[in-house]
């Protein structure tokens, strides 16, 4: 009963995927989105086995007009890095395509899909399922993409600088081990077969502390807008809570900034940018992982301002307690 | 940028938030509004008995609990009149933590409020990698304010909204601002 349910739904369900997508061809900028948008749900969701059978429908308008229709692509693609890993190979040169669009709006979905897909693509080398050529062709794009985004951390464009910020921060995170034995997300470097030729864990480490470097020098130069110096400042204090062996350097940086702030900015922007600092600073103090450099983050607390009492009501108890024994 | 997302935050989503995401949403505005305390806090009949309401608990019921509990007095300092036009716009008062939405850009109402979005997006790691404004106005909690700050906030969603490239334009966007408006402004960007 059942299966003969679910094949009168599917028919259902394709013939309206045929008569959207005919439709989509016709339509323009909104409308064309909009279909885009119900084609995607209908096939992601409730006819997933149609995926291969029309996935090149909704990935030629990669090229199309709209923005909106190209973000829609983007979206599709990120779905189904994560769903339909298999078909990595089909998409990536796609998303690639869109990180260098000519709309901004549309570089910067695909860079923010770039580092979901970016994760997905190492948990799908890691499951090992897949032929080492494919895996190979897939590992090459994205590093190709890799590189695209990193020279974006030098565009003109503010907002592109800020999504690059996100995506390094997540290739550092990636491409460095975890301290803890809990996995982020599902993925560990550990967990990175050793057989493949392309992929080498000790220079996608060398990699990762050359990104988090560039990073450093990103958020300490004197030209950075004050809504890119705290973006990078989350991230490098997310890199520090999660990669301890960061901690110092990143500890370092925020002393740096606080004697000198960029000259370009405004009273307003100075405020808002110190005050984000103590809120990353609270943050981290309030991490385990910032145990070891307890001594020197109290004292840039005691820096910028604020009082003794202030900064031990902070710092978790059991620490109080570890320190005042010490 | 039309279709900007807003959300707009107080401390209760009673009166600042409410003002604000009843004047945005008149002009068109894709927009929500929420409290980021532990309660719902309203005046009481002296300053140390204030009224609490956990988020969830609809207008409507406080409406009726304070007209049941003293109607002149509510009538008199505005509270129900208030309650009123806020079970106009939606039924209840949210909480900003527990929200599931992406907003473009979120207004907070006054300084602890920020620091409270602020930290709660500092607690977790962000999934999507969607950015987000977060934009701080003081505005104090009273009627008259709440009525003023509307308007600002009206006014920079607005140009905001005719931005083409939002992220691009926003430190001048809100140094002009705030030049106009003679309140200080925080910002930052944050990562859903």
């Amino acid at each position: 009963m059942s299966s003969k349910y679910q094949q009168g739904s599917n028919v259902t369900a394709q013939s309206q995927l045929i008569q959207w997508i005919n439709d989509a061809g016709m339509a323009e900028g909104n409308k064309k989105a909009n279909l885009l948008r119900k084609i995607i749900e209908v096939l992601l969701h409730q006819a997933p086995q149609m995926v291969p059978v029309y996935m090149e429908n909704i990935l030629s308008f990669v090229s199309d007009k709209s923005t909106d229709v190209k973000k829609q692509v983007v979206a599709f693609i990120e779905e189904l890095s994560k769903a339909f890993p298999h078909l990595l190979p089909k998409i990536i040169g796609q998303l690639q395509l869109l990180v260098i669009d000519s709309v901004i709006a549309v570089q910067k979905r695909a860079i923010q899909a770039a580092s979901i897909v970016y994760r997905n693509v190492l948990l799908w080398i890691c499951k090992g399922n897949a032929e080492v050529s494919e895996m190979q062709y897939v590992w090459e794009h994205l590093t190709e993409l890799k590189l695209l985004i990193l020279n974006m951390i030098d565009s003109d464009n503010e907002g592109i600088r800020t999504h690059s910020i996100k995506f390094l921060e997540e290739v550092v995170l990636l491409q460095s081990s975890s301290p803890s034995d809990s996995s982020d997300d599902g993925f560990r470097l550990e967990n990175l077969p050793t057989h493949l030729p392309f992929l080498k864990r000790n220079s996608m480490e060398e990699e990762s502390d050359h990104i988090f470097q560039l990073l450093l020098k990103f958020h300490n130069s004197q030209h950075i807008s004050s809504v890119n110096l705290m973006a990078c400042m989350t991230t490098l204090c997310l890199v520090a809570k999660l990669r301890p062996k960061y901690l110092p350097s990143v500890v370092q940086a925020l002393g740096d900034l606080h004697t000198t702030l960029p000259p370009t900015l405004s009273q307003s922007q100075v405020n808002s940018v110190r005050k984000h600092l103590k809120m990353q600073l609270l943050i981290l103090v309030k991490h385990p992982s910032s145990n070891e450099m307890m001594p020197q983050l109290t004292q840039l607390l005691s820096d910028i301002g604020m009082t003794s009492q202030e900064i031990n009501k902070v710092i978790p108890k059991e620490r109080r307690n570890k320190r005042l024994g010490e | 940028m039309g279709d900007l997302y807003i959300a707009v935050v107080c401390s209760s989503n009673m009166n600042r938030s409410m003002e604000a995401h009843a004047f945005l949403a008149k002009k068109g505005f894709k927009v929500k509004s929420y409290g980021t305390g532990e309660k719902v806090k309203l005046p009481g009949a002296s300053a140390d008995r204030p009224n609490c309401y956990e988020f969830g608990v609809p207008y409507d019921d406080i409406y009726n609990d304070l007209l049941e509990k003293d109607k002149t007095y509510y009538t008199q300092n505005g509270l129900l009149h208030m309650l009123d036009r806020n079970r106009r716009i939606k039924p209840c008062p949210e909480k900003f933590q527990v929200s599931k939405e992406r907003f473009d850009v979120i207004i907070t109402c006054e300084e602890r409020v920020y620091d409270q979005v602020i930290e709660w997006f500092g607690s977790k790691r962000s999934i999507y990698n969607q950015p987000v404004h977060v934009i701080n106005i003081d505005i104090q909690d009273n009627h008259e304010e709440a009525t003023i700050g509307a308007f600002l906030i009206s006014d920079m969603v607005t140009k905001m909204a005719q931005s083409e490239d939002l992220d691009n334009d926003i430190d001048e966007l809100l140094h002009d601002f705030e030049s106009k408006c003679h309140r200080p402004i925080l910002n930052c960007i944050m990562f859903y």
